[in-house]
């Protein structure tokens, strides 16, 4: 019985490593914002990373759905493609954490500097690395559907509307269900920011979304590396 | 002839060539963000972080020296001690990146937007994990051939504890790599100080940067072998299907 389910999951080792990673990564932070509340004597400073750490986890959630959906080759239009949309729309939350570094900017008194940097590391970490896992399953989906340069043209468009997302989270405070529950107001808004953008906004797009393109690329290529090293010489 | 050998040479090594790039541009990108602020604002905040950048390819540096020298058994056992050795003592450079973050809570220079100082740390550290993360990678490699696979996760294990602790040392009580060569009796006697009583503070750190270090380093190293995994699970490149090799996570 635990041999068939072993032979079963075997092909798939590296896969159930990455998310039991992710798992751990996360429970550590949660330990880690829970230290700090008992040695702050329960200050809750920084429960928002609790909550972004959480909407980190569903585009990567949505991505195993799209790539299980697309293997399936039944009804994929009907599957794939919602699900896809909901990817997109939450998958900005990922490397949102990121920006939550700014916070480090107004160091908090009951608790030392690196604790908090630890802290927000960790998080930041674990956000970024399940949005280039589940940009990965998602690439993956694309290559294998309509070739490597169509792949390659899919993450370099993620990578940009995923920053103009992350500016809009930002700075003008919206949520991935917003476009969901008010539609109207917020495309009215979006077309109006796009027709003038600001300064600001075109040079953290244009910066934010070259920092995750190459991050995605340098760990894609450090994976092809590894391969490279093993094979015999 | 000659001609071809070097393409074939490109070819089996394209990818090592490809993250060379990558990492290069990474450096140029670091800094010319960091030129950018420091013409714009006539400040030099951050400059410290090429420096930083510098000092973590030092490491990586030496770990390929090590890998090209590790094909001959003979230089094993000769040089590569050696030159291990000044790579550990410079390695937690490339970790040390991680804590730069805390840069951005002194407070004094609010010429820059927020936003683009946390984008220049943040790439700067990312640059160094990943120099520090390869360099690592290259050297278990050597351990992997030279002995056994156990081995080499013993000493990645070992190693991510003693660079934290190295950090530690970086970043509390301000020692840097080359001290150790330069007056190495008063900097073991100041090392041997903090050992035999440690505080609470060098403890937490450690720990918790030995486990951030060591995730970083497990799940890049599953993620890449996911990338031969999809591969063989889907069937999709036949040329990817050919590379994967059975190997084992650990984690």
């Amino acid at each position: 019985m635990i041999r068939t389910y072993l032979t079963k999951l075997w092909p798939a080792r590296f896969h159930l490593a990455i998310v039991g990673l992710l798992v751990g990564a996360s429970l550590i932070s949660v330990t880690l914002f829970r230290l700090r509340t008992m040695m702050s004597g329960g200050s809750m400073d920084y429960i928002f990373l609790l909550w972004n750490l959480f909407l980190a986890w569903l585009p990567l959630i949505m991505a195993y759905a799209v790539s299980s959906f697309a293997s399936r080759r039944r009804y994929v239009a009907l599957t794939v493609l919602p699900a896809a949309a909901l990817w997109l729309l939450f998958f900005p939350n990922a490397p949102y954490i990121l920006t939550d570094l700014f916070h480090l900017r107004h160091p908090r008194p009951d608790v030392p500097l690196w604790f908090d940097t630890l802290l927000i590391n960790w998080f930041a970490w674990t956000g970024l690395l399940l949005g280039i896992v589940s940009l990965f399953l998602m690439h993956n989906v694309v290559r294998k559907a309509f070739g490597r340069i169509a792949g390659w043209i899919f993450v370099l468009i993620v990578g940009t509307l995923c920053s103009v997302g992350i500016y809009i989270g930002r700075f003008l405070r919206w949520n991935s269900w917003d476009v969901i529950f008010h539609p109207v107001a917020r495309l009215g808004d979006i077309l109006h920011y796009a027709a003038n953008p600001s300064l600001q906004s075109i040079m953290f797009i244009a910066v934010f979304s070259t920092l995750f393109i190459f991050i995605y690329v340098s760990t894609y290529s450090f994976g092809l590396l590894l391969q490279e090293q093993q094979k015999p010489k | 002839m000659n001609l071809n050998r070097i393409r074939n040479f490109t070819h089996r090594n394209r990818h090592n060539i490809a993250v060379f790039i990558l990492l290069n541009l990474a450096c140029a990108a670091c800094i010319t963000l960091v030129g950018a602020r420091v013409v714009y604002t006539d400040s030099t905040r951050h400059s410290g972080l090429i420096w930083n950048l510098f000092l973590a390819w030092i490491p990586f540096i030496l770990a390929y020296i090590a890998h090209a020298m590790s094909w001959k058994r003979l230089w094993v056992y000769l040089a590569i001690p050696f030159v291990a050795f000044l790579w550990l003592l410079f390695f937690p450079n490339a970790p040390y990146m991680l804590t730069d973050l805390q840069d951005l809570a002194r407070g004094a220079g609010r010429d820059a937007p927020l936003w683009y100082d946390v984008i220049i740390v943040v790439w700067c550290s990312w640059t160094g994990t990943l120099l520090g993360v390869i360099s690592l990678y290259l050297m278990q490699d050597i351990i992997i051939r030279t002995f056994n696979r156990w081995l080499g996760w013993v000493f990645v294990f070992a190693i991510s504890g003693l660079s934290s602790f190295g950090v530690y040392i970086g970043r509390f009580v301000r020692l840097n790599s080359w001290d150790i060569l330069q007056n190495p009796a008063e900097t073991a006697m100041v090392i041997l100080g903090i050992v035999i009583d440690p505080s609470r503070r060098l403890a937490a750190f450690t720990f918790a940067y030995t486990l951030f270090f060591l995730f970083i380093f497990v799940l890049l190293y599953s993620f890449s072998h996911m990338l031969s995994e999809q591969a063989a699970l889907t069937g999709s490149s036949p040329e990817q299907l050919a590379s994967t090799q059975p190997t084992q996570a650990v984690n």
